[in-house]
């Protein structure tokens, strides 16, 4: 008896020990999906305050597959361009395309005070809960993690205001148009030969991301093609300042200017001829704060909207919540930040992601000053240079905390020329990387216009590889000053097909038979420069079993046609040619049949 | 054996058949040898704009079993001429040669024997072209039929001179093209001649 009653004590003592453990667990894991910073903050102002949070879902919901191809069905004619010239038919969408399942949205509105956003990107909502609710939410199953939305300071460069005269160094009939004072920041870039080969970012759809447009009937931009706004802080169409709405329309309007500006003796800006998206996704009005939640769910909208190139002179680095902790540099690794982590996404889309790599000056490596998400590999991230290219001491350095050289390139920041916000024809000049910004964006929309196939890490890699600095990057000014000419015309092997690539037959009478001769010629290419060493062309027998092409002849840089002999009148052939380096790298094929 | 082969030979056999009944019923046989030397004068115009004309040997050997009629066995050769051909100029040969038999109707006027012939040719025509790139030369042979109409002038006894015009019409066509190695050859030359 005694050694059954002993027998149950264990038993039940092994129980309780199991439901003490289990229910640690349970108690741990709902407070574990909420982050430390999270916590902090609601056991600072109580659990009936109310934050902003990122929620994360495990998942999608179910039939995936099912999901994607109804995105498929539904992709933006634009967007399905640009990421044709990205990606391979077969994975134009992915997970990150998928919307956010219904149900798990609909599950979590019922705890919220208001839903902020909702990103496909980052399987997330963003809410306004009150801490008391947002333990309660962490209890679902299909939530795994709530995190703060983080709120940032909006900083511009510690200078005095620039209080200069108009002045243009333009030699008259120089150029098409007359720059007028924004004749500089462009000469800077080598822009104006492209505007007067007749480029102007025609055909390119740009998504502007700032705190707000102003004054769009300004004398310069009132000829802009803008498609469509969205303020993704106050939830409507108008992304001008709204007396009872937070914002602040000045910086964007002052950003639009200088990447599209169109008054020939005032302002041009290089990529005058493009189509807009304005996207108004900065809080500026008071506080001047900025939150990283509106700068994603615009970024998906231009990607839904079939946005070619994202200009953000935004960032984010030091908050401005007391009790928040800044992000680390340790943190500017490219991959930690959310916004970082939405651009990621954006450029894995095909989107050309431009910002500013911040106003934050210098710092002492291995740390860095940049903002997010200007730390990202994928995002070309622009410092600022005066009007002489020296660097200038605000525009913030790196290296990223994983050892990558930033900023990328460079353009003019300091007394850049730019639209008003005040009257129709004021203009002004203006301070920041937030100014080198558009100017990149815009050469970046030249070089797409001009080259519609290449994707946005070519262009990344054409304005980076030809700016003033490529041989010898460094974490000051990156690959230097961008030349928009020679971006343009640069090709990422560094060299193109001959032009005018042409067959003819002819006949070969050899009194008592003909044989064939297939006269192949070309012309060099303008684009080649000087680095051309052979061309090697190339022959297919025309049939069905036969898919491969020989090579047929190499033949050096001056000769500019080649006769392949001896053929019968049922041969005939696929050609195709190549340039080639003298490294052996060689240009896309240029084709042509007999 | 091909049909132009059995013709030959169909042909061959005739012409023996015919020249034995004559040598049988011959009572002597006179055999003339000669060798002739002159010019082959192309009639194809392209042809004489590349190769142009040239000049031919003839030697035969005739049988003369009759009075009025012999058998004449010969070969030309000689004509051999270089030209450019095709769109580069390349060099190139043309080579024309071949047997002959022929039968010869003639009558003998004191010191002149003018005759008349006419035959089978079997020709040989090459083109050897000096290129890399040339596929195919041409090495062909084409059967045709020879007239021609010449004079012996005899002036020492057994020797005699040769006076002879003599076509021999070719048309040839080893691949897609047809072309006429037709021409006139002028021939002068010397004969022996003795009796069995």
């Amino acid at each position: 008896m005694k050694i059954k009653r002993e027998k149950f004590a264990k038993i039940f003592l092994t129980f309780i020990l199991l439901l003490t453990i289990s229910i640690a667990h349970a108690i741990s894991n709902k407070d574990n999906k909420i982050s430390l910073r999270l916590l902090n903050l609601i056991s600072q102002r109580g659990d009936q305050s109310e934050f902003t949070a990122w929620i994360y879902f495990k998942d999608k919901g179910p039939n995936l597959h099912q999901k994607m191809e109804a995105v498929r069905m539904s992709l933006n004619p634009r967007a399905l361009q640009r990421r044709l010239r990205h990606q391979r038919f077969d994975h134009l969408i992915d997970k990150y395309d998928v919307p956010v399942s219904k149900s798990y949205v609909e599950k979590t509105r019922i705890y919220v005070s208001r839903i902020r956003h909702v990103s496909r990107w980052l399987n997330a909502v963003s809410v306004e809960a009150r801490g008391y609710d947002l333990k309660e939410i962490a209890q679902f199953p299909f939530v795994i993690r709530i995190d703060k939305v983080r709120t940032y300071t909006f900083r511009e460069p510690v200078i005095d205001r620039i209080t200069q005269t108009v002045k243009s160094f333009q030699i008259p009939g120089e150029h098409t148009f007359d720059y007028g004072p924004s004749f500089s920041q462009l000469e800077q870039l080598n822009v104006p030969i492209l505007h007067d080969m007749g480029y102007s970012g025609n055909g390119v759809l740009i998504c502007m991301l700032d705190s707000g447009f102003n004054n769009l009937t300004h004398e310069a931009l009132n000829h802009l093609d803008i498609v469509t706004t969205w303020d993704f802080v106050n939830n409507d169409p108008n992304v001008f300042d709204e007396f009872d709405q937070m914002g602040n329309g000045n910086h964007g309007t002052n950003t639009l200017g200088t990447i599209a500006g169109y008054k020939p003796g005032q302002l041009i800006g290089p990529a005058y001829g493009a189509s807009f998206l304005l996207g108004k996704t900065e809080n500026t009005a008071w506080e001047r704060h900025i939150e990283e939640d509106h700068w994603i769910a615009g970024a998906e909208w231009a990607d839904d909207l079939g946005a070619d190139i994202i200009s953000s002179s935004l960032g984010y680095r030091y908050c401005f919540t007391h009790g928040e902790r800044d992000y680390t540099w340790e943190e500017m690794d490219g991959k930690t930040a959310n916004v970082t982590q939405g651009a990621n996404i954006a450029a894995s889309k095909g989107i050309l992601v431009v910002n500013s790599a911040g106003n934050e000056g210098a710092a002492l490596p291995p740390e860095n000053t940049l903002i997010a998400p200007a730390d990202s590999s994928q995002v070309i991230a622009v410092g600022a240079v005066d009007s002489v290219g020296a660097k200038v001491s605000f525009s913030s350095m790196g290296p990223t905390a994983d050892g990558r050289i930033k900023p990328d390139i460079m353009a003019k920041g300091v007394e850049v020329y730019t639209s008003d916000t005040q009257g129709m024809d004021d203009y002004d000049f203006v301070n920041g990387t937030s100014f080198s910004c558009p100017l990149v964006a815009g050469v970046a929309a030249l070089i797409l216009e001009i080259n519609p196939s290449w994707t946005n890490m070519n262009i990344m890699d054409a304005l980076k590889l030809t700016a003033n600095n490529s041989t010898i990057p460094n974490n000051r000014v990156g690959w230097g000053i961008v030349d928009a000419f020679k971006a343009t015309f640069y090709n990422l092997k560094n060299i193109f097909p001959p032009s005018n690539f042409s067959v003819k037959r002819i006949e070969n009478n050899y009194v008592f038979f003909v044989q064939y001769v297939d006269r192949l010629s070309w012309t060099s290419n303008p684009r080649n420069m000087s680095q051309v060493k052979y061309y090697h062309i190339y022959a297919r027998r025309l049939s069905a079993q036969n898919q491969t092409f020989e090579l047929i002849a190499e033949l050096n840089n001056q000769t500019f046609s080649f006769e392949r002999r001896g053929l019968l009148s049922d041969e005939t052939f696929l050609y195709k040619i190549t340039s080639a380096n003298e490294a052996g790298e060689e240009s896309d094929p240029d084709f042509a049949r007999e | 054996m091909n049909r132009t082969k059995v013709k030959i030979v169909k042909k061959l056999i005739t012409f023996l058949l015919f020249s034995a009944f004559f040598i049988h019923v011959g009572l002597a046989i006179e055999i003339d040898i000669g060798l002739n030397y002159g010019k082959l004068q192309l009639k194809d115009s392209a042809l004489k704009d590349i190769y142009g004309d040239g000049y031919v040997f003839n030697t035969y050997v005739r049988l003369t079993p009759h009075n009025f009629f012999s058998i004449e066995a010969s070969y030309e050769g000689g004509y051999k001429k270089d030209g450019l051909v095709g769109i580069y100029n390349e060099n190139s040969t043309l080579e024309i040669n071949g047997w002959e038999l022929c039968g010869i109707f003639h009558y003998r006027f004191k010191q002149f024997m003018p005759y008349v012939k006419f035959g089978y040719g079997y020709y040989t025509y090459k083109q050897d072209i000096d290129s890399d790139f040339i596929r195919f030369k041409v090495d062909h042979h084409k059967s045709t039929y020879v007239v021609g109409a010449g004079l012996n002038i005899y002036l020492i006894k057994g020797f005699f001179f040769i006076a002879e015009v003599k076509h021999v019409p070719l048309k040839v066509k080893p691949f897609d093209i047809e072309k006429d190695l037709s021409g006139l050859r002028y021939l002068l030359g010397l004969g022996f001649e003795f009796e069995l």
